[in-house]
């Protein structure tokens, strides 16, 4: 899915009623105090030289004021005849995994069970076993065994 | 001597099966030490060189299985080397034991994702759509649509000073029309006011404070209450077809709603539900001019069809979206908790009047205001 939508039209009017959302109000403050840094800065390093150049530093700090307001009519922004026309789409996009084989690996189970009440491959985490009549070699042989995964059948 | 039992028996090294047939009874000799875990046995199977077939025994004094790991002769007989299989000695033991379960055949979670299975690097893609037109009842042509409009006017249904008209875009352009082609309907003699200075003098439009084009059918559009002229100013005019007061704030609300099924993953069903969580599933819904929104597969999972609402106020253009999704089985989508909410400007401004602004006298003003801000910094720097 590649599909991009944007303002292709130029905007040479502008003007504002109503009172900004609070998300755009506070980008809008970012906006300008970024502006207001910019002419600082900018300012700053024309002290030796300028007054006369403060054209430039509007034209250096602009950018920052149209990148961060370019962002606000992303989502959100105002109908036209364009979005209007655009299908409603839902997209898919599946990632495909190797065959699956249950049979030899199990699937996630990650609950407490009696062994007896499962059947074919069973996989433990952190499995205690103790048997009477076992060595402790063969008690820790039946832990890796059920560590690993084995067959109960 | 030890009696032992002997089977030509095929099973996993990780398994608990037993032999379920009786197997062949032999007397064997074990050497003088031995391990319990593994030991030779010496077998008087016969004294022809010919391989044994048995691979597996139990030895019903020790109470263990043990698996023939080889067979070697000797001086006319034959020698088991066998080594014990725990699984299968203590089958009743491990099966009575409770253990914390990862991973099982037989018992599962399916929403549980199985890291197991790398990504093939294969993708599959699907999706569904809905029409402008099945979505908002109107095919998306600025004659299709709905037009309003607010009027400062004598009018006791105004919100404020303002009265909200929705009408079709014939209806609106035959409104226009009438207005801008003829000053008549200011009804002041020409002996008194030329009619060039009455067009001079009176500009209409000033009392159109808001128009808007909206992707919804005007001709099955009912809300509010109809009517045929419209109040402008100090002046009514009469319109070519009805039109739509929306003399509350309440009838200017429209709300509109679709479904679409959800996509699933082509290995979702049985083990694979997993497979409908992101990574495996990425949902992208575009919704202009909502915008185009990445959709968290966990809403998505286990459900059907995504519903899409929006409402929206004919008096801003104002819209919000609002996404739910639900099991074919649910009665309704919970649109009390929406998992998505976006907001919009649905309707389409329409120019009316003479709105302008010269960015050049902006940035001109902006170079003065820097200048002074420079001129003071320097100053202050200066000081």
């Amino acid at each position: 899915m590649s599909r991009y939508t944007g303002l292709i039209g130029a905007d040479l009017s502008a003007y504002y009623t109503g009172e900004p959302k609070s998300g755009v109000k506070e980008m809008l403050k970012d906006t300008l105090s970024g502006i207001g840094n910019d002419i600082v800065d900018k300012g700053r390093s024309l002290l030796s030289s300028v007054v006369s150049g403060a054209s430039d530093v509007i034209n250096a700090a602009l950018p920052t004021a149209t990148a961060a307001l370019a962002q606000l009519s992303y989502s959100g922004s105002v109908g036209n005849f364009t979005s209007a026309q655009e299908d409603v789409q839902l997209t898919a996009k599946f990632q495909l995994i190797s065959e699956m084989t249950p049979e030899k690996r199990g699937s996630p189970c990650y609950r407490n069970l009696v062994i007896n009440t499962l059947s074919g491959f069973v996989m433990c985490e952190n499995p205690t076993f103790r048997a009477t009549s076992a060595t402790s070699i063969e008690e820790s042989a039946v832990e890796a065994f059920m560590s690993g995964g084995f067959y109960y059948e | 001597m030890i009696q032992v039992t002997l089977w030509a028996f095929d099973k996993r090294r990780n398994s608990t099966k037993q032999p379920s047939t009786a197997g062949t009874v032999f007397e064997g000799e074990l050497k003088s030490a031995f391990s319990i875990s593994g030991f030779e046995l010496k077998l008087n199977l016969t004294n022809q060189l010919i391989a044994p077939i048995y691979n597996y025994a139990y030895v019903e004094s020790f109470r263990r299985y043990y698996f023939i790991t080889d067979w070697y002769y000797d001086s006319g007989f034959w020698y088991a080397v066998l080594a014990v299989d725990v699984l299968a000695s203590y089958k009743t033991e491990i099966g009575g034991s409770t253990q914390f379960i990862s991973r099982a055949y037989s018992n599962y979670n399916p929403l549980i994702i199985d890291a197991s299975y790398p990504t093939t690097g294969e993708v599959s893609r699907s999706g569904d759509f809905i029409t402008p037109a099945s979505f908002w009842g109107a095919n998306p042509t600025e004659a299709n649509g709905l037009i309003v409009i607010g009027v400062v006017g004598a009018s006791a249904s105004g919100i404020g000073a303002v009265t909200y008209y929705a009408m079709s875009m014939s209806v609106f352009n035959a409104f226009m029309n009438s207005m801008l082609s003829s000053i008549a309907w200011a009804n002041i003699s020409t002996t008194e006011i030329s009619e060039e200075l009455q067009k001079a003098l009176i500009n209409p439009t000033q009392y159109i404070t808001f128009c808007k084009w909206f992707p919804i059918d005007a001709g099955s559009f009912t809300q509010g209450t109809a009517t045929s002229s419209l109040a402008l100013g100090w002046w009514t005019f009469s319109l070519s077809g009805n039109a739509r007061v929306l003399n509350t704030v309440g009838s200017a609300w429209v709300l509109r709603s679709n479904e679409m099924d959800i996509p699933k993953h082509p290995q979702h069903i049985g083990r694979g539900l997993f497979t409908e969580f992101s990574p495996y599933s990425t949902y992208m819904l575009k919704f202009l001019p909502f915008g185009v929104f990445e959709i968290d597969s966990t809403e998505l999972a286990e459900k059907d069809t995504l519903g899409i609402q929006v409402s929206c106020n004919l008096m801003t253009g104002d819209a919000v979206l609002h996404l739910s999704a639900k099991k074919i089985t649910d009665a309704s989508y919970n649109w009390a908790s929406p998992f998505l909410v976006a907001e919009a400007q649905i309707g389409v401004p329409l120019p009316i009047g003479q709105v302008s602004a010269n960015m050049g006298n902006f940035k001109n003003a902006l170079i003065a205001g820097a200048v002074s801000g420079v001129d003071a910094i320097a100053s202050k720097f200066a000081g």
